[in-house]
C-alpha cells in the first residue's frame, strides 16, 4: 500500500511532503504514547496518532516511519508541519478516530508490525 | 547452590527480568536426532558432547520427541540400546514446551512446575526452534545484567567525574565525537539533540538498524532531561568503528529509586506531559532493550548520569 491509498482511504489532508507520497508502506502501528511507538514502531511504518506536537515527527524521523497520520481530525501544531517539511517525513491529517482508522486500513489489506 | 536454590532465586527475579522471552533465552544451535536414529547413537553424542537430552524432530524439523539421559539408562538396563529412538522417545503429547514469545515469567514458572530440566521451545507450526535448560536462563541473567545501577558510595566518585563507569576511560569532552547541549525547558523542543546526532551517525555511514537503536536509546534519555532535570544537560557521544558510547547527563533532582523507575510502566512524568504522548513509564526499559550496555548513575540532588554502549550487533550490517 502506498501513502497516496492510505490518503484517499482515510480521506485525509496532506500536510508536508506530497511528493513523496508514492512511497511503499510496510506496515501499520498506531499509539498515542511515544515510547510504545519507539518500543515497537518498525522503519517503513506509517504510524497513525494522536500526538500533534513537532515530537512525533523527531520520533518519525528517529524511526525511519514512513509518513504519520494525524488521526481525530486533530490540527497538528505549526511545528510540526515545519519539523515534517525539514525532515522530509509525510504528514497528513484524517477526520477518523484512530479505531476506525486502522480498521479502515486494516481492511484493505494493511497489517501490523 | 542447589537446583531448588536457583530457582528460588530466579522466582525473585522474575518481575526485573520481564521483558526477555523463551527466544532470548533459549540455545539455537541444536543437537537434534530423527525417530530412525537408534538410542545408541543418541547415548553417544549425550556423553561426548555432554548434553542431557536431545529433541527429535521430523524431515521438516517439526518437533516429535524428546531423549533423556533418564531414558537412555533404562534402554541399557531394558537391552534395548540398538533400537529406533521413535520407539523410545518421549512423545510429543508428553512434552512440556515453551514458545519463543513466552515470557521470562512463564519461563521460570515452567520449570517451578514441571522440573524437568529442559523444555523444548516451538513455533507456531510445531517447528523446533530452540530449547532451555536452566544454565540458558543463568546465561541470559549475566548477559542483561549488563545494566547496572549503582546506589552506593562509588556514585559519588563517577558522578563528580567525567569517567566512564563502563570502560574506565576519561570522558574527555572536546574528544567526543558529538557534543550537545541540552538547554530548554520545553518539551516541544525536546529531542532535538537526539535527531541531529542520528544526522552525525548516518553521515558517518553506521549501518541504519544499529543507527535506530542508538537514537532511541539517546532519545529516551534526553526527553528525561527535559521532563524530570529542568532541561539542562550534555549529550556526549564517542563513536568507533564497530561501536557508540553516548553519556547523557544532568545535574538534576536526581532518581530516587533507579530499580522503580525500571519497572515498565511506572512513571513520575507530571500529567501535562503525557498530553504530549510521554510519561508512559516505558523510557528506562526502552532504553534497556536497545543498548548493549546500560548504566545509570543517580543521585538525588546531584543529577543523573546515563552511559549507554552500542555494539553493531550481528545481522545490522
Amino acid at each position: 500500500m502506498t501513502l497516496a491509498e492510505i490518503r484517499d482511504i482515510l480521506e485525509a489532508k496532506v500536510y508536508a511532503c506530497e511528493e513523496l507520497l508514492d512511497k511503499e508502506v510496510k506496515y501499520g502501528c498506531a499509539s498515542d504514547m511515544i515510547s510504545d511507538i519507539l518500543a515497537f514502531a518498525t522503519p517503513g511504518s506509517v504510524l497513525l496518532t494522536g500526538i500533534v506536537s513537532p515530537q512525533i515527527v523527531k520520533v518519525g524521523k528517529i524511526l525511519d516511519l514512513a509518513g504519520i497520520v494525524i488521526v481525530r481530525g486533530k490540527e497538528p501544531l505549526p511545528e510540526t508541519v515545519d519539523k515534517a517539511k525539514e525532515e522530509n517525513i509525510p504528514l497528513l491529517k484524517t477526520r477518523y478516530f484512530l479505531f476506525d482508522a486502522c480498521g479502515k486500513l486494516y481492511e484493505r489489506g494493511l497489517r501490523g508490525v | 547452590m542447589s537446583e531448588l536454590d536457583i530457582l528460588n532465586y530466579l522466582s525473585e527475579y522474575k518481575r526485573i527480568f520481564s521483558f526477555m522471552t523463551a527466544d532470548e533465552i533459549m540455545k539455537k544451535d541444536l543437537i537434534t536426532l530423527t525417530p530412525e536414529n537408534k538410542l545408541s547413537e543418541a547415548r553417544v553424542i549425550m556423553r561426548d558432547k555432554r548434553i542431557s537430552g536431545i529433541p527429535i524432530v521430523d524431515g521438516e524439523g517439526k518437533l516429535v520427541g524428546l531423549v533423556s539421559t533418564e531414558r537412555i539408562i533404562r534402554a541399557l538396563e531394558e537391552g534395548v540400546i540398538n533400537k529406533k529412538v521413535g520407539e523410545y522417545m518421549t512423545p510429543l503429547d508428553k512434552i512440556i514446551y515453551l514458545e519463543p514469545n513466552d515470557t521470562f515469567e512463564k519461563v521460570v514458572e515452567t520449570f517451578e512446575k514441571y522440573k524437568y530440566g529442559r523444555y523444548p521451545v516451538i513455533d507456531k507450526k510445531g517447528k523446533l526452534v530452540g530449547l532451555i535448560t536452566k544454565h540458558d536462563i543463568l546465561r541470559a541473567i549475566l548477559r542483561r545484567l549488563h545494566s547496572i545501577y549503582i546506589h552506593d558510595k562509588r556514585r559519588e566518585a563517577f558522578l563528580s567525574k567525567e569517567v566512564s563507569i563502563l570502560t574506565g576511560e576519561e570522558f574527555i569532552e572536546n574528544r567526543a565525537s558529538f557534543k550537545y547541549e541540552i538547554n530548554t525547558s520545553s518539551i516541544m523542543e525536546a529531542g532535538e539533540g537526539t535527531t541531529f546526532l542520528k544526522k552525525v551517525l548516518e553521515k558517518r555511514n553506521y549501518p541504519k538498524p544499529f543507527i535506530r537503536r542508538v537514537s532511541v536509546g539517546t532519545y529516551e534519555a534526553e526527553v528525561n532531561v527535559v521532563i524530570h532535570a529542568g532541561g539542562k544537560g550534555l549529550i556526549l557521544a564517542f563513536f568507533d568503528e564497530n561501536s557508540v558510547v553516548v553519556l547523557v547527563r544532568d545535574w538534576g533532582p536526581g532518581i530516587e529509586d533507579v530499580d522503580l523507575a525500571m519497572k515498565e510502566g511506572y512513571t513520575t512524568a507530571p500529567d501535562y506531559i503525557r498530553e504530549f504522548g510521554f510519561g508512559a513509564g516505558m523510557g528506562l526499559p526502552n532504553m534497556r532493550r536497545v543498548a548493549d550496555r546500560l548504566i545509570i548513575l543517580s543521585q538525588v540532588g546531584k543529577g543523573t548520569k546515563v552511559e549507554m554502549v552500542f555494539n553493531i550487533r550481528e545481522g545490522e550490517s
